[in-house]
């Protein structure tokens, strides 16, 4: 079986004034049917423009190019507006980070709840309002039918990412993209919305791409985590192999950097990574992180290919598996 | 050790208006507090969002007088402290670096602001203890001349750090001082927060989301629910052995970075109450695993737990006797 969502070589370029900006440089993943992929980074690393980059809703001018850009039999990379406003929301929808800003304030819940469904499927608004009301019921919201009429203002910030939710599953689509969905939330409506998400997802034979810098969240929800550096993918594995074994220094850097109860000495000084992200304006060659890089050689200026250890394992390091394990327990010593 | 911050019985009541020619309704957003902060040793107040945390720092800031009770510094009112005074002893560092730092002034007039407007020394001054600011805090000179938008988050949180320190205070009431920064860039500041605190002997209360940062780097936690403190006791004993189900399911819903565990179901239930409308007996009780009769109906009182306390039924010297 091919799988559900196909990435190969994705980029994005934005003309700036000072260039050329290069915040998706070449990624490439694949989301079976039912698996949930972890986009892992920190701000300004391009997660959130590469969904942006397979919804379709890349501002104007940033140029988008990809060898393989594709969900089930449908190639979004030469899809028209118009055919690509028929795959958003129909096949694939996304969940944002900030449930208060991403509902029409000025629109009921039941309004934009349905407006999907009869667009797409041209049902009758009392159709639309049952499956409306089957799937804010599926989310947990109690008393749906009453809260159709209500406005999002009237709802507290778990319930309106709720109903987010309902609103991406309202056409039934094989791919969810949720972007920081829980970032917003306090730590016990976290838990509900993402053990909500992983339901559905069961139900409904979805794919997900999850991204958070959350890695908490990562290591909870994720069959399989990418981790994002500077425009890159830098290291890829399940959620099992990364966390137990990282391969590259950065992932190791961030995993450094939380305190882990029952680890880290309470009290004790976390790992932090020295330096700034890189400037992503302009050409750039070798490995992005050898700057902030413990380990750096003169090799890495110019290595950057991805080490692929099977199994979708792979890494983007000169380092060889032997040679990385040997400077984990360096860091670990110092 | 001896008590620096001390809140007696300390409330904070909201006249909030109930609507369009409704009667204006109260909310109780801190209801009968007491907590003590030791010199040196680092308070954490945990709870959900609408808890009242936020207006407990402001009260221990004296930015928001207390309704009821009192909140000494050093065992004198703050409300009786000279504006000026009681800015020289507490000081707070806000979540937002991007929005508490004054767009227009360059790094040098943040940092000096606090010396000016105290009046201490001249120009010359200033800008020596920029300089020193600056160091302290891990910034490089070169960016006093610089204005907040041309620094990171990290570099402006520690803009903000070396703002609150410039007066050298003794306590710094810090309100999720890393919730908007990275995780690379959380660690650095939570790093220098606890050298900071080393050097100079400061008193923190942080006020977060993040248990693990709590568990992390407080001496002691207090969680708070509905302008309550639920449960209150040194670090090691919350976290080993949390005693009230609102800590049990605060605890258990936090995500370590463990795979293969799944999604802990802390089993919350319904969503946090509305304040206007706070429920009788124990306010929790809705949303309690444990819940008994009489929990809708009575109060609970603090009960002695550990070297703080606990404010559960559970826990009531009657029910250990029929147990």
């Amino acid at each position: 079986m091919s799988a559900l969502l196909d990435v190969q070589d994705l980029t994005v370029d934005i003309p700036v004034s000072d260039g050329e900006l290069h915040p998706v440089r070449g990624i490439s993943f694949s989301i079976e049917r039912g698996e949930t992929l972890c986009l892992v980074g920190e701000s300004g690393c391009g997660k959130s423009l590469t969904s942006l980059a397979i919804m379709g809703l890349l501002p104007k001018r940033a140029q988008r190019t990809a060898r393989v850009l594709r969900i089930g039999d449908l190639d979004i990379s030469s899809a028209s507006s118009r055919e690509m406003a028929h795959i958003r929301g129909n096949s694939m929808a996304m969940i944002f980070q900030e449930p208060m800003t991403s509902l029409n304030p000025a629109y009921t819940i039941g309004n934009q709840l349905e407006e999907a469904l009869i667009r797409h499927r041209r049902v009758s608004r009392a159709k639309a309002q049952e499956r409306a009301v089957y799937l804010l019921e599926k989310v947990g919201i109690t008393g749906a039918a009453g809260r159709l009429r209500q406005y999002p203002h009237q709802l507290s910030g778990g319930l309106r990412q709720r109903v987010m939710i309902a609103m991406a599953l309202m056409c039934g689509p094989e791919l969810i993209i949720a972007d920081e969905p829980t970032t917003a939330l306090d730590v016990t409506i976290q838990a509900q919305i993402l053990l909500l998400l992983a339901d559905l997802q069961r139900e409904f034979h979805m794919g997900m791409l999850l991204i958070t810098h959350d890695l908490g969240v990562v290591a909870r929800v994720a069959d399989r985590v990418a981790v994002m550096y500077a425009g890159q993918i830098v290291e890829q594995g399940t959620a099992a192999e990364v966390f137990e074994r990282p391969l590259h220094p950065y992932t190791r850097g961030l995993m450094a950097c939380i305190p882990i109860p029952g680890k880290t000495v309470r009290g004790g000084r976390l790992g932090s990574i020295p330096g700034l992200v890189p400037s992503l304006i302009g050409d750039m060659h070798g490995c992005a992180f050898r700057d902030r890089c413990a380990h750096a050689t003169s090799a890495c200026a110019s290595y950057e290919a991805m080490r692929d250890q099977g199994d979708g394992r792979a890494y983007r390091c000169v380092m060889t598996p032997e040679e990385t394990m040997a400077a984990s327990m360096r860091e670990q010593a110092a | 050790m001896s008590v620096i911050l001390e809140t007696r019985d300390v409330s904070c009541v909201f006249r909030v208006s109930g609507g369009f020619m409704a009667k204006k309704r109260s909310l109780h957003a801190v209801n009968g507090v007491s907590i003590t902060v030791e010199k040196g040793s680092v308070l954490g107040l945990v709870g959900e969002s609408g808890c009242g945390k936020s207006t407990m720092a402001k009260m221990l800031l004296g930015l928001q007088a207390p309704t009821g009770g009192a909140v000494l510094f050093d065992g004198e009112p703050l409300g009786d402290m000279d504006r000026l005074a009681r800015a020289r002893r507490v000081q707070p560092i806000f979540q937002d670096p991007y929005s508490s730092l004054n767009p227009r002034k360059s790094i040098e007039d943040i940092v000096t602001l606090p010396l000016r407007v105290h009046k201490v020394g001249g120009p010359a001054d200033w800008s020596a203890r920029a300089a020193e600011m600056m160091d302290l805090v891990g910034l490089s000179r070169r960016y006093l001349t610089s204005y907040p938008s041309q620094l990171s988050g990290g570099q402006r949180q520690r803009v903000a750090i070396a703002r609150a320190l410039a007066m050298k205070p003794e306590v710094v009431i810090c309100d999720e001082p890393t919730s908007a920064l990275d995780v690379s860039v959380q660690s650095q500041i939570l790093n220098l927060l606890m050298d900071l605190r080393q050097e100079l002997g400061l008193t923190y209360v942080l006020i977060s989301h993040d248990l693990a940062v709590v568990e992390h780097i407080a001496s002691r936690v207090a969680v708070m629910y509905l302008g309550r403190i639920v449960e209150e006791k040194d670090t090691e004993t919350l976290f080993g052995n949390p005693q009230h189900p609102y800590t049990r399911a605060l605890l258990a819903s936090v995500l370590t970075p463990e795979p293969g565990k799944g999604v802990p179901d802390a089993q919350l239930g319904a969503a946090f109450p509305n304040p206007l409308a706070p429920p009788p007996g124990c306010m929790f009780h809705p949303r309690c695993v444990k819940a008994m009769p009489h929990c809708s109906t009575t109060p609970p009182q603090p009960v002695p737990s550990g070297d703080g306390h606990v404010e559960c039924h559970l826990y009531a010297p009657a029910r250990k006797n029929v147990a």
